[in-house]
């Protein structure tokens, strides 16, 4: 199943953010890495990656370097920053919030987790 | 580093950089130059009693204590000023009706001085080209300049009272 | 681009037709060139001709003008520009200030002795004075005083300003010289050069061997100092 609402809207920086904790990546390598772990349900405009990276970096969550890395050819590299992992900690708290709340809704209140 | 944090970098980089800089030889304003320029020579600090444009600087007429200089500041760089040159000044003489000195730089003439006899209402100064310059009204009541430009030099300073009676003459 | 990628240049132009701020457009151009390039190898690995690849990729990448706009908006214009600007003032204040300390330094470690002139044997006596003064920002220190068997007494000073880097009026003159009986001597020649401390020598002739004590003393525009030497007298020294 595809679900392409622009960059998966409120969740974006979530995700980013997350696969950025685990490591430095540059823009083609978030898109694949997005499109594999979610076996591909997430799929949407890859340039609109981009402007999302970019605001990241202005806001501070993010910063970017230059670097061969493995990958050879020289790219620009996005790495989370310490208001980065900061912000992914709330984001994080914010979805695990909004996502029992959708349960609940959804399944009533009778339905526990363990 | 993102954009907002360099450039908050490097306005406090130029800050600090500009500390170690101004008003040791180039300030910003007229006033801090001439300060500074009075502090360097160790004279001062003075009164200032008129301050007059010319075309890359201003004159700065000034009392202190017992003396009395005409001190002058330069434009540089766009947008600031450094010293000038004659930043002393001489010393008041109650004992003459008038005190005054001149000088020059390149075309610019500067002649001032200060009016020890309140009697005296004009003083009016002959150059040697012919032309007449005369001043009335005084700064801080007592204090007079002078400037022209050109090769022309002094030839005679007179004071007058209200009567025109001439209390104090001088020739060059 | 490595490969002729006609309308990659051309969807990548349009994305940069929307940026407003002309310097970041190449490092964007760059950035998107990299996806595409690596996009491309993909449908590459999985058999699909370079043609096909292209278009696909363009198609995966989405609408330029969007995107374009979206970048534009995280590339402020005025921000950029006030970048761009200080970044320039802040080279143009360290080269001023990395030339004006050099040419400071260099003087004060090249300006040396001043009496470096006078040999040894020419040398009747050579008082270590030390003893320091300040008027407004400037602190004067008399270093030692030098008689000569030729009748020059030679006074040794050197002054710095206590704000650094500061650009002023050099000492005009170290003040009145007199001895013990009231006489005032006059300097015959002095000089001095300096960076940041600047190193001066004033020299007497026929300065008298008689003479007990050499006085300094500055006294304008209300700012005053004294400084009493007491001289050598007698027999010469070493």
């Amino acid at each position: 199943m595809k679900i392409d609402k622009g960059l998966v809207g409120g969740s974006t920086i979530l995700l980013l953010l997350s696969l950025l904790q685990e490591r430095d990546r540059y823009g083609y390598e978030i898109i694949r890495e997005l499109e594999t772990r979610s076996d591909n349900t997430f799929q949407f405009k890859e340039g609109t990656l981009y402007p999302v990276l970019h605001k990241l970096e202005n806001i501070g969550y993010v910063e970017s370097y230059l670097s061969k890395g493995d990958a050879g050819r020289e790219r620009k590299y996005y790495q989370i920053t310490k208001r980065g992992k900061k912000q992914l900690i709330e984001e994080k708290r914010q979805w695990e919030t909004f996502s029992k709340s959708v349960e609940k809704v959804v399944y009533g209140d009778d339905h526990e987790f363990a | 580093m993102n954009r907002k944090k360099k450039i908050v970098r490097n306005i406090i980089i130029l800050i600090a950089l500009s500390t170690l800089f101004l008003n040791r030889g180039i300030s910003l304003t007229p006033m801090a130059a001439h300060e500074a320029s009075e502090r360097s020579i160790h004279y001062g600090p003075s009164k200032v009693v008129h301050i007059e444009d010319f075309d890359d600087g201003k004159y700065i007429l000034c009392k202190y204590d017992k003396w009395i200089s005409c001190n002058t500041v330069k434009k540089t760089m766009f947008f600031f000023w450094t010293f000038g040159n004659q930043v002393t000044g001489i010393e008041i003489d109650k004992g003459r009706p008038l005190n005054f000195t001149w000088g020059y730089s390149s075309d610019r003439n500067k002649l001032y001085g200060i009016i020890n006899d309140s009697n005296i209402n004009k003083v009016e100064l002959y150059l040697d080209d012919g032309r007449t310059l005369s001043q009335t009204e005084f700064y801080d009541d007592d204090m007079f300049l002078f400037t022209w430009k050109g090769e022309s030099k002094l030839s005679e300073i007179k004071a007058y009272d209200s009567q025109g009676n001439i209390l104090f003459k001088d020739y060059k | 681009m490595t490969m002729n990628l006609l309308k990659s240049d051309k969807f990548i132009n349009e994305v940069i037709s929307y940026i407003k701020f002309p310097f970041d457009r190449e490092d964007i151009r760059k950035e998107l060139e990299d996806h595409i390039l690596d996009k491309m190898e993909y449908y590459d690995s999985r058999g699909i001709d370079k043609v096909t690849a292209e278009e696909l990729t363009l198609r995966d990448m989405g609408n330029p003008k969007e995107i374009g706009i979206a970048l534009n908006r995280e590339h402020n214009f005025v921000l950029g520009w006030i970048y761009k600007i200080t970044n320039a003032l802040v080279t143009i204040f360290l080269i001023i200030t990395v030339f004006t300390v050099g040419i400071s330094l260099i003087s004060t470690i090249f300006s040396g002795n001043p009496a470096k002139h006078i040999s040894k044997e020419d040398i009747v006596y050579d008082i270590k004075v030390n003893e320091k003064v300040k008027i407004d920002d400037r602190v004067i220190k008399f270093k030692n005083v030098i008689y000569e068997k030729n009748g020059d007494l030679n006074i040794i000073y050197e002054y710095y300003d206590t704000k650094p880097l500061g650009m002023g009026w050099s000492l005009g003159s170290i003040g009145t010289i007199r001895d013990n009986l009231g006489n005032e001597y006059f300097v015959s020649s002095g000089s001095s050069s300096g960076g940041i401390v600047t190193k001066g020598i004033s020299t007497i002739s026929n300065f008298s061997d008689k003479i007990d004590t050499l006085i300094i003393e500055y006294d304008m525009y209300n700012r005053y100092y004294k400084v009493e030497i007491p001289l050598k007298t007698g027999d010469l020294n070493e």
